[in-house]
């Protein structure tokens, strides 16, 4: 089994298998796919949809990675400071912040 | 079950377009018709025996899946082909909602499945005009004249409206038709589509 | 606008703080300075919306970009498709493309496809946005498989691609109208608990179709964060729509940078909406 399966929780594995039973003719891609999406739909729809608060971690972290790929291009070197950045958003986003009081305080606080 | 002296008619139609309100109406039968829930999935044909207009034995109507629900290659595909290939006559339920393009692709794909040997008769109903729901509509828009059970005349300018476009998306594309606009709740127009699909 | 600080884009908020970090020189600091306003003002934020009529297209304009009273005026038959620049504060410009829907009729989708090959490569954005409740669903993967996603490819533009589903809320109305469980909470703008399980069963419907039309999952097809569900009407779920336009291909990370969240202000609630 790839090695994403073997990341999986227990329950998810359970519904992993569920999964193939009912699309026999999906790959683990598509499997993968669908758990991801089941999984995404589960903690919005439970959670209430809340809505963008501009603390959103992920999105920071998708604009700083963006804003790194443009600075690339545009010969730019600030792009180490970036990672810092990133990573110490990384580290929240895999603690599972999802709201933070002051993201500049806490990104930039090292 | 195709009896072998029936009159076949093919209804074919987007999901929600009413069919199977307009067969229940039309015939008194029983299909399901929760509103917007594709209820059709297989190929539903129910057979009324008895001396009919036409002298046959049976009229033998083929409810189908809703158009353009499921993808050109589904398994659907051949139902369309099997109901169409034994008509005398095919019904296309539309309404006054314009996407018309997957009803004319479907046309053109079934045209070839005609039976040659019969006169097919190609009816198109307009259901649903009583509708409120319509785009391009200024103002108050009042369809229904209550008391008469009639469209209103506001309506009937829809109604023709309506009619031009189909003959300007269908005409050539299948069979040469007759728009009959009816409205299977208020039993509007049942009456004129019944003697349409099954005169001689 | 208040008198304090002019607000600043989220961008240079965030540039700012790296440079107080010290070791950046002025200069690179005005290099930088200098290549993003040329960035943001330059070259307008292009987004295409894609749907037939009755998806929600004006409503999500309004709610998602934050556009006010934005009408979708597309005459049937229009072939001239018009780009819609909204200048936004700071001389930062949202630009639209409002496609026509096809399938209205078949000599139309001649030419519209046409449209489509012009002007979805140079979009930033390409939101195809479709009723959670479509009965159209399989022509709706017809025309991503035959069209969209072979005009995206050909031009490296799919991971601009956003399927957007909307109308979550109506999910419940189409299932019994007449059941109250199934009807959107509007005081809480939540779903009732049996309409959550309903959401999630027709919302795992469609993924499981896409993936089965070969639309997702795949190599050359959407892949899963480009897939969004929400409701315009109510405001609902506009998080997960703006984290997949940040995500969107190489510019995507722009509009949140900039306005995304000035937006977002006003989206949290719909009881705290104001009339604008």
């Amino acid at each position: 089994m790839p090695e994403d399966y073997n990341n999986l929780s227990a329950k998810e594995k359970i519904r992993y298998r569920q999964i193939q039973t009912e699309h026999p003719h999906w790959d683990h891609k598509q499997i993968m796919c669908k758990l991801a999406f089941d999984r995404q739909s589960d903690r919005i729809i439970d959670g209430g949809g809340n809505n963008p608060n501009p603390n959103d971690p992920i999105i920071l972290k998708q604009i700083l990675e963006g804003a790194k790929r443009w600075l690339k291009q545009i010969g730019n070197s600030i792009n180490e400071y970036i990672d810092s950045a990133l990573r110490k958003i990384n580290n929240l986003i895999k603690s599972g912040i999802e709201y933070i009081a002051d993201i500049f305080g806490l990104l930039f606080n090292f | 079950m195709d009896l072998i002296n029936s009159y076949n008619i093919c209804f074919l139609g987007r999901t929600g377009n009413g069919k199977s309100s307009l067969l229940n109406a039309i015939w008194g039968t029983n299909f399901s018709t929760a509103p917007l829930v594709s209820c059709t999935k297989e190929l539903y044909s129910v057979t009324i025996l008895g001396p009919t207009e036409k002298g046959y034995e049976a009229v033998s109507v083929y409810d189908t899946p809703g158009i353009g629900e499921f993808s050109n290659d589904s398994k659907y595909e051949k139902y369309y082909r099997h109901a169409v290939g034994i008509a005398d006559c095919v019904v296309l339920v539309t309404t006054f909602d314009r996407t018309d393009a997957p009803a004319q692709r479907l046309l053109k794909r079934m045209k070839d499945f005609l039976d040659p040997s019969k006169n097919v008769r190609f009816v198109v109903a307009l259901n649903h005009i009583d509708s409120k729901i319509i785009t391009d509509v200024e103002g108050k828009y009042e369809p229904w004249n209550e008391q008469l059970n009639i469209p209103t005349s506001q309506c009937q300018n829809n109604i023709e409206e309506r009619i031009r476009i189909l003959h300007d998306k269908f005409d050539g594309i299948f069979l040469p038709f007759i728009v009959i606009p009816v409205c299977a709740v208020r039993e509007y127009g049942i009456s004129e589509l019944k003697n349409c699909i099954l005169k001689s | 606008m208040s008198e304090k600080r002019n607000p600043q884009f989220l961008i240079n908020q965030i540039f700012d703080k790296i440079f107080e970090m010290g070791k950046i020189s002025k200069e690179e600091q005005e290099q930088v300075n200098t290549a993003l306003n040329k960035e943001l003002i330059e070259k307008p934020f292009r987004v295409a919306v894609i749907g037939q009529s009755g998806v929600g297209k004006s409503t999500t304009l309004n709610s998602v970009f934050g556009l006010k009273n934005y009408t979708s005026n597309l005459a049937e038959g229009t072939t001239e498709i018009i780009e819609k620049k909204f200048p936004l504060r700071d001389g930062f410009t949202l630009s639209i493309y409002d496609m026509p829907g096809l399938n209205n009729d078949i000599e139309k989708d001649e030419e519209y496809e046409k449209l489509y090959k012009m002007i979805l490569p140079g979009c930033d954005v390409i939101v195809y946005i479709i009723n959670a409740h479509s009965r159209d669903f399989g022509e709706d993967c017809r025309i991503l498989k035959e069209i969209v996603l072979p005009i995206c490819n050909d031009n490296k533009v799919r991971e601009n691609l956003i399927l957007a589903i909307n109308k979550i809320d109506t999910i419940g109305e189409n299932i019994d109208p007449n059941d109250p469980e199934l009807q959107w909470d509007a005081f809480e703008n939540l779903p009732t608990a049996k309409l959550k399980v309903a959401i999630k069963e027709k919302l795992g419907d469609i993924v499981a179709k896409l993936i089965d039309e070969n639309l997702l999952g795949a190599e050359e097809t959407l892949q899963q964060h480009q897939v969004v569900f929400y409701s315009a009407v109510y405001n609902y779920n506009l998080q997960d729509f703006i984290r997949a336009i940040a995500h969107a291909g190489n510019r995507g990370w722009i509009w949140p940078a900039t306005v995304g969240f000035e937006q977002a202000g006003k989206w949290s609630d719909a009881k705290l909406l104001k009339d604008e």
